[in-house]
């Protein structure tokens, strides 16, 4: 009996906290909703619109949470509808069994959220290079390239290569420690990308998915540049320049 | 007087001024045309050997795969007064050329040149051969000596990943340059290997991949002029070989006389449309065959160095190997390129067999066309006899066995070392 009675007062708890996070969710929902103004598009009829982080209208230059909020600028709003545009390509040349469309900026996250529904997890990623511009303090230019490399026909290595650049924007490279230079560890790699600014970033990265699908991106400075899925059935849908509103796509 | 003294000193002056005036690793004299990219095949085709890095001019230069292939284009257009660009693969948004001012201080063209290809070498890569490359129509004006071979990377899916989601590794591509197209369609390849050493290039006619993305595959270099163009603009691009070509289209019977079709890409299918689409005649069995005896041959004989070596080595140290001298020595890709190829040879046999070891010892006569393996000093061995170890199992990849064990001659491992 004294047992029963505790259970019950547990599920009471339980059932108070639960309602309680459900206020909590609603009311954090609503106040974010007054706060942002979504660009519309009259010709979704989405079951979602996924759009991703900071895309936002300033409407007021006081924030009272001194939250960041980014501007967009027409250019943005182009390369967003363009984006969206091609997403609506790509679902068709690839067969995506989903309604969600995209109303962002080009960015690998919210293409995952599309993609994946349809194919399934992806099961390997790996960044195939990568190249970071670091402005020192003095106000010169340092270039870290990491790629994976051969080390035999056996073995691949990471290979971080520093290098400074000379008056014709050409690189050139400098001695670095082993421990920076081959498989170096995170912390390795923040040491280095630590000695300055960060102007510039940009990555190639490969995702294996667990049907067969590959996909192939470029990013520069976190936004989707290049783009090229292949589904099983061996389907290829192609893309450049993603990250500006000239972007080109093709269903091969 | 005074006015000769100045007369003098403007003379030196302008001396001085020419002599220090280099500001470029080669003059460009020439443009890149038709006629060029026919020269440069010809070239490719009759001066590209095998001893290029290892006699005369340019002997001493140690290549990587990707640097052979860049070093093919680089060295033709400095002889020629061609100019050269590659895309700065470090991010940079000047391109890479030959105008470059940084080896100015080295007086000797030849000594400035190889100041450029180290150069190159260091920021270059399958990874960057995309960006200077692009990909083309497949028939025998695209593709032909001097036509690029390459992908970035090597993908080896784990069979159980797509049912429990296991692993997929990812290793470093491989490029090569076509040596020659037959009259039967076959391409030679010519390239080196990794790691980055001083070595004698290797030619054989297995394809081994399938190109899926459209950063691999067969490939024309970026003229300097080409690189803000239009893929449409550029000659001879297309996309065909990632597509149409390979495709093998299946019946999915339903048993009610007809069914929907399914169309699969296989290397195999895309392989023998790549032959036909180059061929002015149909290759017969006898020469396909003696072809892959070949490709066989080549594999083998260069196992043979990597081999002593890994002997050379374990004599040194007196001991078993750590796992990084043992991914260093070891030849199992290696070995099961030679499995592959044999495989392609029996193929191209149609001969029947319970085993790949038998339909290979019925081609016994092919294999030993090639000259006996020269394994140590004092011992020989047969081609086939090594092929009919290896297909049963008995040839060692392991860099800790002693010579004979590697190929085959005395059974199985004895060594106690790890294996990793």
């Amino acid at each position: 009996m004294k047992y029963k009675k505790d259970e019950l007062i547990n599920r009471k708890n339980s059932l108070i906290f639960v309602l309680l996070g459900t206020l909590f969710v609603s009311f954090h929902l609503f106040y974010m909703s007054k706060e942002e103004k979504f660009i519309e598009d009259d010709t979704t009829n989405s079951k979602n619109i996924i759009t991703s982080t900071l895309i936002a209208k300033k409407s007021k230059n006081n924030d009272s949470n001194n939250r960041e909020v980014h501007v967009l600028t027409p250019e943005d709003e182009e390369i967003i509808t363009s984006y969206s545009d091609k997403m609506a390509e790509m679902k068709v040349c690839l067969q995506l069994d989903t309604d969600d469309s995209i109303l962002a900026k080009p960015e690998f996250e919210n293409l995952y959220q599309i993609i994946h529904p349809s194919i399934g997890a992806s099961i390997y990623n790996s960044e195939e290079w990568s190249n970071t511009h670091i402005k020192l303090a003095d106000g010169s230019m340092r270039r870290i390239r990491i790629e994976s490399e051969a080390k035999s026909e056996e073995k691949s290595i990471q290979k971080l290569s520093l290098y400074e650049v000379d008056s014709e924007n050409l690189p050139v490279k400098i001695d670095i420690d082993k421990k920076f230079e081959i498989n170096p560890s995170a912390e390795a790699i923040y040491e280095l990308t630590s000695m300055g600014d960060v102007t510039y970033k940009e990555l190639a990265a490969n995702h294996y998915f667990e049907n067969g699908e590959v996909v192939y991106h470029t990013e520069v400075n976190g936004q989707l540049k290049d783009l090229e899925i292949t589904n099983r059935f061996g389907q290829i849908f192609k893309c450049q320049n993603l990250n500006s509103s000239q972007s080109a796509c093709r269903c091969l | 007087m005074f006015n000769n003294k100045l007369i003098g000193l403007g003379a030196i002056a302008l001396t001085l001024m020419s002599a220090s005036g280099q500001a470029a690793v080669w003059t460009s004299t020439n443009t890149w045309n038709q006629e060029w990219e026919d020269k440069y095949s010809n070239w490719v085709e009759t001066s590209f050997n095998e001893d290029f890095f290892t006699s005369g001019k340019y002997a001493g230069i140690p290549t990587d795969c990707a640097d052979a292939v860049y070093a093919a284009r680089i060295i033709y257009s400095f002889e020629n007064g061609l100019p050269f660009s590659m895309k700065d693969p470090t991010g940079g948004n000047s391109l890479i050329t030959n105008n470059m001012s940084r080896f100015d201080g080295t007086k000797d063209s030849i000594s400035r040149l190889k100041k450029f290809l180290n150069f190159t070498s260091q920021v270059g890569s399958t990874k960057s051969l995309p960006n200077d490359t692009y990909p083309v129509s497949i028939n025998r004006e695209n593709v032909r000596a001097g036509t690029v071979w390459s992908r970035p990377r090597i993908t080896r899916e784990n069979i159980f990943s797509r049912i429990f989601g296991g692993t997929v590794q990812e290793d470093p591509g491989h490029a090569e340059v076509v040596k020659s197209v037959s009259d039967t369609g076959a391409i030679y390849l010519i390239g080196s290997t990794v790691p980055q050493a001083i070595r004698k290039l290797q030619t054989t006619s297995s394809l081994v991949f399938m190109p899926v993305e459209t950063s691999t595959g067969l490939r024309n270099w970026l003229q300097p002029d080409f690189f803000n163009l239009q893929n449409s603009q550029l000659p001879g691009f297309s996309l065909e070989q990632f597509t149409t070509i390979g495709n093998q289209v299946s019946n999915n019977f339903n048993g009610e006389g007809g069914g929907p079709t399914t169309t699969t890409r296989n290397i195999s299918t895309w392989t023998s449309d790549v032959q036909s689409k180059l061929a002015l005649r149909e290759e017969n069995r006898d020469e396909a065959i003696r072809r892959q005896a070949k490709n066989v041959c080549t594999l083998a004989t260069s196992r043979i160095d990597a081999v002593k070596k890994a002997v050379a080595y374990k004599n040194k140290i007196n001991g078993c190997m750590n796992a990084e001298d043992y991914d260093s020595y070891s030849t199992p890709s290696r070995d099961k390129r030679i499995v592959e190829t044999l495989d392609s040879m029996a193929k191209a046999s149609g001969k029947f067999g319970f085993s790949l070891s038998q339909k290979i010892s019925k081609l016994r006569s092919y294999l030993d066309e090639c000259p006996e393996l020269q394994i140590s000093e004092s011992e020989k061995i047969a081609l086939s006899a090594f092929a009919t170890s290896l297909l049963n199992g008995n040839v060692s990849s392991n860099p800790n066995d002693e010579l004979r064990v590697r190929w085959g001659l005395e059974g199985k491992s004895q060594n106690t070392c790890p294996t990793y």
